[in-house]
């Protein structure tokens, strides 16, 4: 099949569609031409997940029909008819079918936002042969931006042809004649997308939960932390708003891992910055940490209820519904109190200073130690170092050691997953990509082993809480007391599975790829930089 | 991809009409879907505007040399495509008798197309063969219209026999009413009495209609030129009923 964007084309908001139209009826057989007028509404996850992978989603209203529909640049169409208006929120919200089957995957846990609203004006000619049958179909749409303050905003319009299979000399025709077309240029939906986004000031793909900064080596280190705590900021701020309205559980999500990194860098970078500022700001992160963890922690539960609730015996698993309800009810309490906090003077005040501290102006003789030093070294250095803690505290950890010291590690594993992340740009991407795989599948099996053990106490301290509200039958705490069970099964397996996976972590191979990335420069080339 | 086959031991039930507007229901629900017409009168491929011809014979088709994806042609609506008919499927049996396997013969026509469509409709000859049998094999359900006669209820026992001696179960058996005519008494008594004996039967019956005959004159299923009509909701109410079912 000729890809789409050849069959595709996208023309300015000036361009003439009457006389174009004429053009095209004189030159070819089009002998029906009929009119649309309607709605269109992109959608996409803040995270632009579906524009990445190259799809476009959108909802279609016109008359009263209403139709989801999903593109895949350069290839297929699925559509499915809604029963109304209102657009899916999750991909669980979808229907089943193909649609659900594509998006699920892609989503996840991110909910649909609209893009760009539009509204459109659409002429659809056929082209027909001598036995009045359809051989090309061909679709011109002028479209006008809905949102805005200042009223309606022109876009860029679309020609699309849609052939008819088994008529190949109509396509191959029209398409040379559209080709010809001075202000027509070839481009599928996301190019159209991207276009129309552009005249209306945005920018897609403005956002990514990853954390992405490109640093130069040789940068004082000072400045260098604080180009990376105010990407953070910026992640934290960004997400706030999406937060605030509660749309999906990785606004949240990501703003404490902002606030986490934020924590990880002050502690690491602390020789960089004055001691006094670094100490303040460490003990404020660290209560807007607390303030957010109840909701979250809250998130995961109803995240995974499914997927508890699938660990149980069947016969057990609708005795978990008050469990849910119990959840939800608190999740609620817990986002108001969340609110509360983000609405507080100490939190106004955390961000009004730290930005204004991030802001002001870099000393050309700073006090703190490691301010000058460049950000390369500081880098190696501090990599190295937790590097070298987590081997020890790894090794010394026997079957008999206590949980504690398996949470410390993570910790730390913790610390040098942000620091590979901080410094990315500063090595060579492959490398680091590569030690960040080894690391995650460490940080996974200590993440299983503590996480089983927090929701164990959690699940345990619902119950109660849950009899005290007079929420849970005996039913319901029997099939919780299943799933502590479960948990603590899951607990000892991870247990069991450190030995290997830390053995495999601290291998001779990886210690050289560590050793040689973040090797201490040799004297002669320190002179140089 | 789901297969359907419209069958009928016996001719002039309206398997066609049902074909052609069926298929069209599910292209316009948005499913990609293939009609393939089998009988070599090519009744579908007239109503669809397209030349009971393939390139090579139903020779090629069946025996592989022609892939089944360069056959297909669009029709008059989005997302709904035919496999013409050709004269010389008259001697499809004998084409499928002659290669080994027949039934893997003709999944193999269907196998390269299931990722493109959701829906296949198979209209097929009105008789009982050896294309008849490797038709049960290869599909989901065998949607097969009834008019309320006498005649007629003996073939649907005819169909269930043959499919049971043919078929070790899992298909589904949706008949359904065709060409009602409730002015007429038996009709109307059939119409009544065989839900009872027959459990899989589809509860909407397709009329009798000049509207339905009107298909050769229109060359195009009902839902388009007389979408309010009596015969065109009725197949919508049929189609939404045999979603549920398969």
């Amino acid at each position: 099949m000729t890809p789409s964007s050849a069959m595709e084309f996208i023309f300015p908001a000036s361009f003439s569609i009457d006389a174009f139209l004429q053009r095209l009826t004189r030159a070819w057989p089009f002998q029906e031409k009929t009119e649309t007028t309607g709605r269109r509404t992109c959608f996409d996850s803040f995270d632009w997940r579906l524009y990445a992978r190259g799809y476009t989603l959108g909802i279609d209203s016109s008359g009263r029909e209403t139709w989801l529909i999903l593109r895949q640049e350069g290839g297929t169409e699925t559509r499915r008819r809604l029963p109304g208006p209102t657009p899916p929120r999750f991909a669980w919200d979808l229907p089943e079918g193909d649609l659900r089957t594509i998006l699920s995957p892609i989503l996840e846990l991110r909910a649909l936002l609209p893009v760009v609203e539009i509204q459109y004006r659409r002429w659809h000619l056929k082209w027909l042969n001598k036995d009045r049958k359809t051989v090309l179909r061909l679709e011109v749409e002028q479209n006008l931006a809905v949102a805005g303050d200042d009223g309606p905003h022109p876009l860029p319009g679309r020609v699309r042809i849609l052939p008819v299979k088994g008529y190949r000399k109509a396509e191959k025709r029209i398409g040379r004649f559209l080709g010809n077309e001075p202000e027509l240029s070839p481009a599928g939906e996301r190019e159209w997308l991207t276009r129309a986004l552009a005249a209306l000031g945005r920018r897609p793909l403005d956002y990514s939960s990853k954390f992405s900064l490109r640093l130069k080596p040789g940068m004082r280190s000072d400045l260098a932390a604080r180009s990376i705590l105010r990407h953070l900021l910026a992640t934290m701020k960004t997400n706030e708003p999406g937060l605030r309205a509660d749309i999906d559980s990785e606004f949240l999500h990501d703003f404490r891992v902002a606030v986490r990194r934020t924590r990880t860098a002050l502690s690491q970078f602390k020789k960089a910055f004055p001691a006094p500022a670094g100490e303040r700001f460490g003990v404020e992160f660290a209560w807007l940490g607390r303030v957010t963890g109840e909701a979250r922690d809250l998130d995961v539960f109803l995240l995974n209820f499914e997927h508890y609730k699938a660990s149980l015996p069947p016969a057990m698993r609708n005795d978990l519904a008050p469990f849910h309800g119990f959840l939800q009810k608190h999740r609620k309490q817990a986002h108001e109190r969340l609110l509360h906090a983000l609405d507080s003077d100490r939190y106004r005040n955390l961000m009004a200073d730290w930005d204004a501290f991030l802001n002001q102006p870099l000393p050309d003789h700073p006090d703190a130690s490691h301010a000058l030093l460049p950000i390369e070294r500081l880098a190696r250095r501090r990599i190295r170092r937790v590097y070298r803690g987590i081997l020890r505290k790894g090794r010394a950890i026997t079957p008999e050691s206590p949980a504690e010291a398996l949470h410390d590690l993570r910790k730390q594993c913790k610390k040098l997953r942000y620091l590979l992340e901080f410094f990315q740009s500063l090595f060579p991407q492959e490398q680091i990509k590569g030690l960040i795989r080894i690391l995650k599948r460490l940080q996974d099996n200590l993440g299983e082993f503590q996480d089983t053990e927090v929701q164990q106490r959690r699940l345990r301290e619902f119950s109660r809480e849950m009899i005290r509200e007079g929420d849970a039958g005996a039913d319901t705490l029997l099939a919780m007391g299943v799933l502590i069970q479960n948990l603590e099964h899951r607990r000892n397996q991870a247990r069991k599975a450190f030995a290997r996976c830390f053995a495999r972590f601290d291998n001779r191979k990886h210690r050289k790829r560590f050793k040689t990335l973040f090797a201490k420069p040799r004297p002669e080339e320190e002179e140089n930089t | 991809m789901k297969i359907l086959a419209l069958y009928s031991i016996k001719g002039g039930v309206g398997k066609t009409a049902a074909a052609v507007n069926l298929a069209r229901l599910a292209a316009g629900d948005g499913a990609p879907t293939l009609l393939w017409d089998m009988d070599p009168q090519g009744s579908t491929s007239y109503y669809c505007r397209i030349k009971p011809k393939l390139k090579g014979g139903g020779k090629k088709l069946i025996g592989g040399q022609c892939a089944s994806g360069d056959l297909i042609k669009g029709t008059d609506h989005e997302r709904l495509d035919l496999l013409p008919a050709d004269f010389s499927l008259r001697h499809l049996d004998l084409l499928l008798d002659r290669g080994k396997k027949p039934v893997r013969q003709l999944r193999k026509v269907l196998k390269p197309l299931a990722a493109e469509y959701q829906y296949v409709f198979l209209d097929c000859p009105p008789n009982i063969s050896l294309l008849s049998e490797c038709v049960i094999e290869i599909t989901d359900a065998i949607l097969s219209p009834i008019i309320p006669t006498t005649l007629s209820l003996r073939t649907l026992d005819q169909l269930t026999g043959f499919i049971a001696d043919h078929h070790q179960g899992g298909l589904d058996v949706l008949p359904f009413f065709s060409m009602v005519d409730r002015r007429k008494k038996l009709h109307r008594e059939i119409l009544t009495t065989l839900p009872e004996r027959c459990p899989g039967l589809l509860r909407t019956p397709i009329p009798y209609a000049s509207d339905i005959e009107r298909m050769g004159i229109e060359r195009a299923p009902v839902c388009d030129y007389a979408p309010r009509s009596r015969s065109a909701r009725a197949y919508r109410m049929l189609w939404d009923e045999i979603k549920e079912r398969i």
